[in-house]
């Protein structure tokens, strides 16, 4: 099998991951950790996912880890818990059933037969009615927030997760050039394009190519540009010559990246040549800048001068980029208030948004793992450097 | 201001007025989204960019967001007034530091902390109780609105749930038996067809996914695959379940469906299948307003047992719908939740026969003396049969 087919984590590439999460937790004093945040649960299962837990379309799950006992535990509902046993789960299922009023106090039922021991819990996810809950039902149940090991564990990647994060970048941009390619047929003639079919035909390439799920998707032309985001009207066509952007984020079992793509609809001219010529120049600072030992804040300044000495303005009200991994989004940021000092394994979503003639917004957007030597790009399947012209009259060839 | 804002307005004016609350501090996405009609579409997933809404009453409400947010939500909605916090090394700090600036003589605060991070709620509390005001636990009070629609809201709901079932009838009239069918390409087709049919653009949680064939053995098959299914292929005679979760003017369809990639059913499916007919005549015979949730349940357990229908122990038979796909109250067993007029459940018809999973689900409106079903493009007595061959 190819290497960028191979989309799960293997049994030994678990066993590093979750050895490393041990050893960190025990270091910290940690004997136990109880998680109900997706990512927290993909994370430190060592790969199991479980889906939509965020937008809570599936009831509560949580992960019970007790590093004393060995003992393993995910506990969902019925109906959820085939998954463990799919993506091959070392420790145990346990089910709960809806018998007390909430989802959050039938849960906590159950736990109160497995935790004893004082817990690290994740005080950023797990909701304040969910910690009533258990409580109640666990009489002297110790918490401590396990939040910040959590979180510094899941700065530096491992070879493997570096490895899912590749593929989903690759999955990402077969998936972009997909939707081009679909809409490129049938953009300017008389059929047009519909602007939710540009964004729909990424995501359903994403799946073809292997990936798990879309999540952000926001797909901007015109006057809309000049914003992050803005709606998608239902009947709106691609027919404003100048930028369009999609604003996308996806992932590979469980691992998570962003990205941003802007490219030119039409015939280009000088100005929008010029526009992203020097989207580049600051992007490429930034990049230049990313390097071990420096400060994820020193990033950003970097680029804040270079746009003053250059005259280049860039939105200012975003970070440059920031960590990706079992979240779309977490540290280190490259913004101006974070100092974080940027570290070999590290993987970091990079952009800048800059102006188009008319104040568009546009990006581009690539992931690079920091080495010890210049950052490795891991978005390597197609080189985005030179304005992507969107532009075709053709009949529509499906 | 619209009709849906005036008839949400309405009600959330009647809790401030109950529990005499000088502001109200709303932080869960969702019910930020069913308080002001703001939504973002990454804000689930973006969690450290924390949104606020206040609600005062006889005034605009008030959204905190982030910067990068700022300009989308005063796009989104004109009669909000939107302040926005820069990003700064613990954004959740900003953020509440301008929250209790815009709020800081309040007395009574009421605040859905409890549906929101621990952190979070602590730092509401904290602020509160820094004021000498009076904290007031309001999420039951938010979520106990947004389970009885509004006139607006059942027309919305009524109206997405339709187009859901007409999208997954419109991607079925395509199946043909004997031209083998990938679950992926079901799941893609399914989304195509609901995007035709002028539904939102909607990422994360629209899922729409087909299971088929004896994958129907697990619920959630081809982890983790959730958004797209994976290559499984059709067999004449197959079983496919197609799940599909749409969302139209900020109000969500779920619904699933069955199709046999035949023209007619095996032994098995013909049990199977009238075992989920059997259950939603169940259900919609018990559901009954003033009822409790649980109540319903008991009932409808002990009849269906009695039919030798194998339900799915503990998994509740039917929830809310509304500002998000999936909401209480549940029909399960502890729910005490009093039925009431105008609730729009989804009925979710689950069984298991011969190791194989069967599920249906339908929407329906509860009335005081009615249970209608509205997400019903053609009659379910029957799956969609699919042609032999063309």
């Amino acid at each position: 099998m190819s290497k960028m087919n191979d989309i799960l984590l293997s049994s030994a590439e678990k066993q590093t991951l979750t050895e490393k999460i041990e050893n960190k937790m025990k270091s910290n004093g940690y004997d136990a950790l109880l998680v109900f945040g997706s990512s927290n649960i993909t994370y430190l299962s060592g790969g199991i996912v479980f889906p939509y837990l965020d937008q809570k379309v599936v009831q509560p799950v949580a992960l019970y880890i007790c590093y004393k006992t060995g003992k393993r535990i995910i506990v969902c509902t019925n109906d959820l818990a085939d998954i463990p046993k799919q993506l091959n789960w070392n420790g145990e299922v346990v089910i709960y059933n809806l018998n007390e009023q909430t989802p959050e106090a039938s849960i906590a039922e159950v736990l109160k037969n497995y935790i004893s021991s004082k817990v690290a819990i994740d005080e950023n996810y797990m909701t304040a009615a969910q910690i009533k809950a258990l409580k109640k039902s666990i009489s002297g149940l110790v918490t401590v927030s396990g939040d910040q090991v959590f979180d510094d564990l899941k700065l530096l990647k491992t070879d493997a997760e570096i490895r899912l994060l590749e593929i989903a970048c690759r999955m990402g941009d077969r998936g972009f050039i997909s939707a081009l390619n679909h809409s490129e047929g049938a953009a300017l003639d008389a059929l047009s394009y519909p602007l939710w079919e540009y964004a729909e035909r990424f995501r359903v390439h994403v799946g073809e190519y292997g990936g798990s799920c879309v999540g952000n998707m926001v797909v901007v032309q015109g006057k809309d540009c000049k914003e992050l985001y803005a709606r998608c009207e239902p009947r709106a066509v691609l027919n404003e010559t100048g930028f369009v952007r999609l604003e996308y984020s996806l992932h590979n079992s469980g691992y998570w990246i962003t990205g941003s793509r802007t490219v030119y609809l039409g015939q280009t001219n000088e100005q929008a040549e010029r526009a992203w010529k020097n989207n580049q120049t600051l992007k490429n600072i930034a990049l230049k800048n990313l390097r071990t030992g420096v400060k994820s804040s020193e990033v950003y300044n970097a680029v804040k001068r270079s746009s003053e000495e250059l005259n280049i303005p860039f939105w200012e009200g975003i970070d440059l980029g920031h960590g990706v991994g079992t979240r779309e989004r977490e540290a280190p940021f490259l913004a101006h208030y974070d100092d974080t000092l940027i570290t070999e394994g590290m993987v970091i979503v990079l952009g800048v948004y800059t102006y188009g003639n008319d104040k568009e917004l546009i990006c581009n957007k690539d992931v690079y793992v920091v080495t010890n030597d210049v950052p490795r790009l891991l978005n390597w399947y197609k080189n985005w450097d030179d304005l992507y012209i969107l532009y075709g009259t053709s009949a529509r060839h499906g | 201001m619209n009709n849906l804002e005036q008839e949400i307005t309405k009600k959330i004016t009647t809790i401030i007025d109950v529990n005499h609350l000088d502001v109200l501090i709303i932080s869960d996405i969702y019910n930020i989204q069913y308080a002001t009609n703001i939504k973002i579409p990454c804000a689930h997933a973006q969690s450290d960019l924390r949104m606020f809404a206040l609600l005062k009453k006889n005034n605009n409400p008030i959204v905190v967001v982030p910067k990068c947010w700022e300009n989308f939500v005063k796009e989104s909605n004109h009669n909000v007034d939107v302040f926005a916090y820069s990003l700064q090394h613990d954004q959740l700090a900003s953020a509440i530091k301008m929250v209790f600036k815009k709020c800081s003589s309040a007395k009574r605060f009421g605040s859905d902390d409890e549906l929101i991070s621990i952190k979070i709620s602590e730092m509401i509390k904290k602020e509160i109780a820094a004021l000498g005001s009076e904290h007031i636990a309001c999420a039951d009070d938010i979520m106990g609105a947004r389970s009885t629609k509004t006139k607006t809201e059942i027309k919305h709901l009524k109206s997405i749930a339709m187009k859901t079932d007409h999208a997954i009838n419109g991607y079925y009239h395509h199946l043909i038996a004997d031209r083998s069918k990938s679950s992926m390409s079901i799941s893609e087709n399914l989304r195509i067809h609901s995007l035709e049919r002028d539904i939102y653009l909607e990422g994360y949680n629209a899922c729409s996914r087909g299971v088929i064939g004896n994958s129907i053995s697990n619920i959630w098959s081809y982890a983790p695959k959730f958004g797209f299914a994976a290559s499984d292929f059709t067999e004449i005679g197959d079983t496919i379940i197609a799940d599909a979760m749409n969302n139209e003017n900020g109000y969500w369809s779920n619904s699933t469906r069955i199709a046999i990639m035949s023209e007619e059913m095996s032994d098995e499916q013909e049990i199977a299948y009238r075992h989920l007919v059997e259950l939603r005549k169940i259900l919609c015979n018990s559901l009954r307003v003033g009822l409790r949730c649980c109540e319903v349940y008991q009932d409808v357990v002990e009849k269906a047992t009695n039919l030798g229908i194998e339900i799915i122990d503990g998994h509740a038979l039917g929830f809310n719908v509304g500002v998000s796909p999936m909401e209480g109250p549940f029909l399960s067993l502890g729910d005490q939740t009093i039925l009431k007029k105008n609730m729009i459940l989804i009925l979710d018809g689950l069984v298991k026969y011969k190791s194989l999973f069967y599920r249906s689900r339908d929407t329906v409106l509860l009335d005081i003396d009615e249970v209608k079903v509205i997400n019903d493009y053609k009659s379910w007595e029957e799956p969609y049969f699919a042609l032999n061959t063309i």
